[in-house]
């Protein structure tokens, strides 16, 4: 009996899961191929180098969750499964003004006593409103799920002490990628408990994250395709579903049993669907999931790490574009001798600083420093970079209800039942969520391979 | 930890040349036949460059070395806005005069911890060579045995108290950081970690469970030993009552018979 045939369009984190899930899991493995529009796999997860020196930084996703202290965490099995070194990252730093604020006798030393009180309360708030198991199961808490417009910002308009807010405001700007007013309650408060280790810890892959992204790519027996442009998307009459793609000046048709769309959302939206019905359920899907959230990257290498003696972990967040986190990208791998900082812009002002020069972006990253590491930057800075990733991501606003699972990840039942779509806007925008997204989309397929084995292409 | 520890009459040594001379020497309360010194420099900002060096120095003045776990001491540690300086018998820290009692509480606790765990490893390490000698009576017991009995409970009972400290202890060293963190809690969680306390603790708990299972198996043969004595000795004295009970029964028959 010929296996299934599916494709993939999108060569992201989501698609190469989902096409590693399905070989894994099927009982006959399915023939799959992935279309990727560019002429590289791992969409978000983006390692590059240096011109000057082939020193690696992160572009994009910068590091992953790990929830192994609470329950199963899938995404760090699968890491360590492909023999992936793993580096765990740790800070819990502001940097006000000039001065390194670390700890709780920090804040109290630098906002006073009546912040770092707030701060504690603030803090058991979170832990009692969401504790660690319900941050995994992403179970539902009447508290923090209320109706639309209880954005994050009522939980910080609550806090008594402006200094405490601001704190916690430009602590976990970055990680939120947008602004406390358009984003729920939970989310908010999941972006700051995620600091308690109770809650989570955090690594990256020791010499670059996009060393997954090759390590899967490599097992996969899939037909890859880059640089291989989806034009649309449809049924044809027998239900089977047909990928146009872009082949010179004109386009060629392929016939699949199953189609899953691993896009981020605005890819997404530049599709076009075959069919009054896909078309409808697709822009509904759409915008029922699109609450953009932007981020903006500066990386620039220095020839040495000046900084460590006085600065040692492997991030802090500074007050600059209304608190961004910085980086030191070196320390996710200890062989490296050269230094590299990376500051994450997230929110408006990865917006409004995305339109102005590569120049002015870096200068205002360096004069966010503090002064102790402004001077030296100037002085043992080589090379700096910018990246824009604007829209990326999901902002996921106060009194959004998230779709039930399979609505999520099957828009259209009825006449389209084996298009499926995969990411990580489908839960919390972060890799570990299209990792559950890809396993629910490969188990369900695999079950219905099973119900109806054989090809109808 | 402090609770079992009592006020040190140990003489506090000088403070370095070299520090500023706000700088006071504390005698931490640590457990009875033990002292810790902390050297206390106030963070003035115009320290000299290489006043850490100096801190470093003076705490390396009484040489304390833990070779079985090739840890290098002093520790050397740099927090958010605090130098510390860090060996069993003498710490040492530059920092606010705010911080110091945070700094004060976290030595103060990881210094006793410290302290009792590796009293614990040296406990674990004497037993060693008993556990080889009583190898034999956890398999068999006789009466060339007996006169070891008192020594094998007196192991025991050693071995279930150096349990009875670790777990104590396991209970501190596993009890999570305070949040939001705070300065005696990352102190306390960055010494945990250099000294390799986790993995020392255990390792302890598997070299106690190897004695304590030893010394349970030993318990057992004396005890089956003693039951079985006891069992052999109640047997032939009603042997010997019912052997009496036959003979004055014959001899009343004989004496009957005779009139």
């Amino acid at each position: 009996m010929p296996p299934w045939q599916i494709g993939i369009i999108g060569g992201g984190p989501g698609g190469l899961l989902t096409a590693r899930m399905l070989e894994h899991q099927a009982a006959v493995p399915p023939s799959i191929t992935i279309f990727e529009a560019s002429d590289r796999l791992g969409g978000k997860v983006l390692t590059q180098r240096f011109e000057t020196l082939p020193v690696a930084y992160e572009v994009g996703a910068a590091e992953f969750y790990d929830y192994a202290e609470i329950d199963e965490d899938p995404l760090k099995q699968l890491v360590e499964d492909l023999g992936l070194p793993i580096q765990v990252l740790g800070g819990s730093s502001l940097i006000h003004g000039d001065r390194l604020v670390g700890n709780l006798d920090d804040v109290r030393e630098t906002l006073g006593s009546e912040a770092a009180a707030a701060l504690v309360d603030f803090h058991h708030l979170g832990r009692d409103r969401l504790s660690p198991r319900e941050f995994y199961d992403a179970l539902p808490v009447p508290q923090l799920d209320g109706p639309v417009g209880s954005s994050f910002e009522t939980l910080l308009a609550a806090i008594p002490s402006p200094a405490t807010r601001r704190h916690i405001e430009r602590f976990i700007h970055s990680d939120l990628a947008t602004e406390p007013t358009h984003t729920s309650r939970r989310y908010g408060l999941e972006n700051y408990l995620m600091n308690d280790p109770a809650y989570m810890q955090l690594y990256c892959i020791a010499g670059g994250n996009e060393q997954l992204i090759a390590a899967i790519a490599s097992r996969l027996a899939a037909r890859i395709r880059l640089q291989t442009p989806v034009l649309s998307v449809g049924s044809v009459a027998d239900g089977r579903l047909a990928i146009d793609v872009a082949a010179g000046s004109g386009r060629q048709q392929h016939l699949f049993d199953a189609v899953v769309l691993a896009l981020p959302i605005e890819p997404l939206r530049q599709l076009q669907f075959g069919g009054e019905r896909l078309q409808a359920a697709m822009q509904q899907h759409i915008a029922h999931h699109d609450h953009p959230a932007h981020y903006l990257r500066v990386s620039i290498l220095f020839d040495k790490a000046f900084w460590r003696g006085h600065w040692d972990d492997a991030y802090c967040m500074l007050e600059g574009f209304d608190g961004c986190c910085l980086y030191d990208e070196s320390a996710r791998d200890p062989a490296e001798e050269h230094g590299v900082l990376g500051w994450l812009i997230g929110g408006e002002s990865a917006i409004a600083w995305s339109q102005r020069s590569d120049e002015a972006v870096i200068q205002t990253a360096l004069d966010a420093l503090p002064a102790w590491l402004r001077e030296p930057a100037q002085r043992h800075r080589l090379e700096a970079r910018v990246h824009r990733w604007i829209g990326a991501v999901s902002a996921l606003p106060g009194g959004w209800q998230p779709l039930p699972l399979d609505r999520r990840h099957q828009p259209e039942p009825t006449d389209h039942a084996t298009l499926f779509t995969v990411g990580d806007y489908l839960f919390d925008s972060t890799l570990n969520g299209v990792h559950d997204s890809a396993e629910y989309v490969a188990d369900w397929l695999a079950s219905l391979m099973l119900e109806r084995p054989g090809s109808t292409v | 930890m402090t609770a079992d520890s009592s006020p040190d009459s140990t003489p506090a040594p000088g403070i370095p040349a070299g520090v500023p001379a706000t700088s006071r020497v504390e005698m931490l309360p640590t457990a009875a036949g033990s002292s810790h010194a902390l050297l206390l420099v106030p963070r003035t900002g115009d320290e000299s460059p290489d006043a850490a060096e100096v801190l470093h120095r003076w705490v390396a003045e009484t040489p304390v070395s833990r070779p079985r776990h090739r840890i290098e001491l002093p520790i050397l540690l740099r927090l958010y806005n605090v130098d510390l300086v860090w060996s069993p018998s003498r710490s040492a820290a530059f920092a606010s005069e705010e911080r110091c009692a945070s700094i004060r509480e976290a030595l103060t606790d990881f210094t006793n911890l410290e302290a009792e765990l590796t009293a614990i490893e040296d406990g674990i390490t004497a037993a060693w060579p008993a556990y080889e000698a009583d190898l034999p009576y956890a398999y068999g017991f006789s009466d060339a045995s007996f006169s070891v009995r008192d020594t094998l409970l007196a192991r025991y009972g050693t071995v279930k108290s150096l349990q009875g400290r670790l777990a104590r202890l396991t209970k501190q060293i596993t009890q999570p950081a305070p949040q939001p963190p705070t300065l005696a809690g990352q102190i306390g969680e960055r010494l945990r970690e250099r000294l390799r306390v986790e993995e020392r603790d255990e390792a302890a708990d598997g070299e106690l469970e190897v004695l304590s299972d030893h010394y349970d198996a030993c318990g057992q043969r004396a005890s089956d030993f003693m039951i079985a004595r006891r069992e052999n000795m109640l047997s032939w004295t009603i042997i010997v009552l019912l052997a009496t009970e036959t003979l004055l029964f014959a001899i009343d028959l004989l004496s009957n018979a005779g009139t």
